[in-house]
């Protein structure tokens, strides 16, 4: 009898916190409902001929047409193409070079210089894609920007960076790069400072010189940091930055420069070919989705750890 | 004692390829800033003969003063400032309130919502059907656009429900004794001590709100209702002054010098409260930035 009416009194508690707990969480889970789930729902209209004013499940159904129709268009081969290129080129020297940054900095001895050159090499991070955009666009004007002046000062003549297809991946990665190296190198920075000290004051004394410690202590010891966040770089290849590209490019480069992405944009959004643009973003995910599996299947296999 | 008296060749080498890469890396990151900033505000014959390479030469608040006689520049900060503030306010609530509570082991829907919310970070319905959406809602050309959909993200939540899990229960069993209900617990004394979750989720979100770019130029028509970014790319995207001047007095020389320093000024003026914020915030941003690497 007394335990019975303990656990009774026990539900009853547990409801009264749960109640004030399902209203606290409410409008998160209200908020992502409409905004992710409903979208999610809606892509069945990529396996329709989507009618403004149609509910989704009134329009007439055609199966895989548009995906057809788009690995039939020469479309196809270039926004694969692009996107995939840029995202290898990207991970290529977006991986590396916080690696190589994060290894000297940690070097540095002097706590004040280390402290600024971390300050500035975080904020890139900060500023809009737009902003960032626009400084390159300044820099490489071909009469006003700094790099014209300079190539012509030393008596080359303009070139016109934008407007050329052969630039345009060099740039897109090379400002990737120096926006994002600084912050992705505090990841490493913390792993650095969580090696023990005692290995280095060995090698030490065992007389191994700086240059050997880092190559047969600190990089050994990165490896099973270093293995899963490339792995999780690969897995996202495919993923280019819309907002950039969409900054960046113009029809006369779009031979090198149009994306997946920004391929749904013209086509679903400003063409109004809501299914089929619907069509090739789902193909766009379907691909994302399959390389974080096998990215995470390959990181569970190499280093023991993955995201699920 | 002895041997640390000598540095050997190798680590004289070692110490300048060192200094050199960090160097390099210092002033690559740094230079671009000082440029647009020299540009911004030297005189408009330096500019014009190309003798800003560094820091400014001559002085002049020209394009600042043009840009801020510039109706439509004054209305996209002002829109931007509106969307960053109640953008920011409206996620951070949600978003706290959210994690607190997925943050509770006694809550019974814990597991099922934490994946609920999760599944979100890998699946999504694409631009597409989030545009129709918007229309269908009616939200499309509001200012709701701007701050309703993404308002949670499921990345700042993770890290705040992994900061909350360390929540000392002792304190939330004290205020139950009390008689306090879950919600006041939360309010009165959970978010007392959690100054710094809520400094890195309300900077995580300012950031991004301040940023926004392509959602504005997917949900708004309406140049009223544009965030500064926006107004900013199309000052880049074309080379045509229209959109920076009526004023047609000065000769062409003077003017596309004009526009070019205004252009460097825009940049600036998009900047300015970033950088302003940023040695302060820094702090909490790596703090978060940490958070969110360990759990991913």
């Amino acid at each position: 009898m007394q335990s019975q009416k303990n656990r009774k009194r026990n539900y009853k508690k547990l409801w009264n916190r749960n109640k004030y707990y399902f209203l606290m969480v409410l409008p998160a889970v209200i908020s992502v409902f409409i905004f992710c789930y409903i979208p999610m729902y809606g892509v069945l209209i990529a396996f329709q001929d989507y009618k403004i004013g149609h509910s989704i499940l009134g329009n007439e159904w055609v199966g895989l047409k548009h995906f057809a129709e788009y690995f039939n268009s020469l479309y196809f081969g270039r926004t694969l193409r692009n996107t995939f290129l840029l995202g290898l080129y990207s991970v290529l020297w977006g991986f590396p070079i916080p690696v190589i940054f994060a290894v000297f900095l940690n070097e540095i001895r002097n706590r004040h210089a280390k402290k600024v050159i971390q300050t500035v090499s975080y904020f890139p991070h900060f500023i809009s894609v737009v902003v960032l955009v626009g400084m390159v666009k300044n820099f490489l004007d071909p009469d006003t920007g700094i790099v014209n002046v300079l190539i012509r000062a030393l008596g080359g003549s303009s070139v016109s960076f934008m407007n050329e297809s052969g630039w345009f991946r060099t740039i897109y990665v090379a400002s990737g790069v120096w926006q994002g190296f600084g912050w992705s190198s505090i990841i490493i920075l913390s792993a650095l400072s969580s090696l023990d000290p005692t290995m280095y004051e060995s090698a030490e004394i065992d007389g191994a010189s700086r240059m050997k410690r880092i190559l047969y202590i600190t990089l050994p010891n990165l490896v099973p940091t270093l293995s899963v966040l490339l792995i999780m770089n690969l897995g996202s290849v495919m993923n280019a930055s819309l907002e950039k590209v969409l900054l960046m490019y113009h029809p006369a480069i779009w031979d090198v420069s149009d994306v997946i992405q920004t391929f749904v944009y013209r086509k679903g959004i400003l063409d109004g070919a809501q299914s089929f643009g619907t069509a090739v973003g789902l193909f766009n995910s379907a691909v994302n989705i399959l390389l974080l599996v096998i990215a995470n299947k390959t990181s569970k296999k190499v280093t023991g750890s993955s995201l699920w | 004692m002895k041997k640390r008296m000598k540095k050997t060749w190798g680590e004289w080498i070692f110490d300048i390829v060192k200094w050199l890469l960090m160097a390099l890396a210092f002033l690559l990151t740094l230079y671009p800033f000082i440029y647009v900033f020299s540009m911004s505000l030297s005189s408009q014959e330096a500019v014009l003969a190309n003798k800003v390479v560094l820091f400014p030469v001559g002085f002049s608040l020209k394009a600042y003063q043009t840009l801020l006689e510039n109706n439509n520049i004054l209305t996209g900060y002002a829109n931007t400032i509106f969307y960053t503030v109640a953008g920011t306010l409206y996620s951070t609530a949600v978003t706290l309130l959210g994690a607190y509570t997925l943050s509770r082991q006694d809550f019974i829907f814990r597991n099922f919502l934490t994946k609920f919310f999760l599944v979100t970070m890998y699946f999504n319905g694409g631009m597409v059907t989030s545009f129709l959406l918007i229309k269908k809602l009616g939200l499309y050309n509001t200012r709701a656009a701007i701050i309703l959909p993404g308002a949670v993200s499921v990345f700042t939540m993770i890290i705040a429900i992994s900061f909350f899990k360390s929540f000392p229960e002792s304190l939330i069993e004290a205020a139950r004794i009390d008689g306090y209900n879950e919600l006041r617990i939360f309010a009165s004394i959970v978010l007392k001590t959690s100054r710094s979750i809520i400094a890195v989720v309300v900077l995580f979100y300012a950031v991004d709100k301040w940023n926004t770019y392509f959602n504005a130029i997917l949900y708004l028509r309406d140049a009223a209702k544009q965030p500064i970014q926006v107004f900013l790319a199309r000052v880049l995207s074309n080379n045509s002054n229209s959109l920076m001047f009526s004023d047609s007095s000065q000769n062409m020389m003077e003017q596309s010098t004009l526009v070019l320093q205004m252009r460097y000024a825009l940049i600036m003026i998009t900047m300015i409260p970033i950088m302003m914020v940023y040695p302060f915030a820094q702090k909490h941003l790596i703090k978060g930035a940490m958070l969110g690497s360990l759990k991913g």
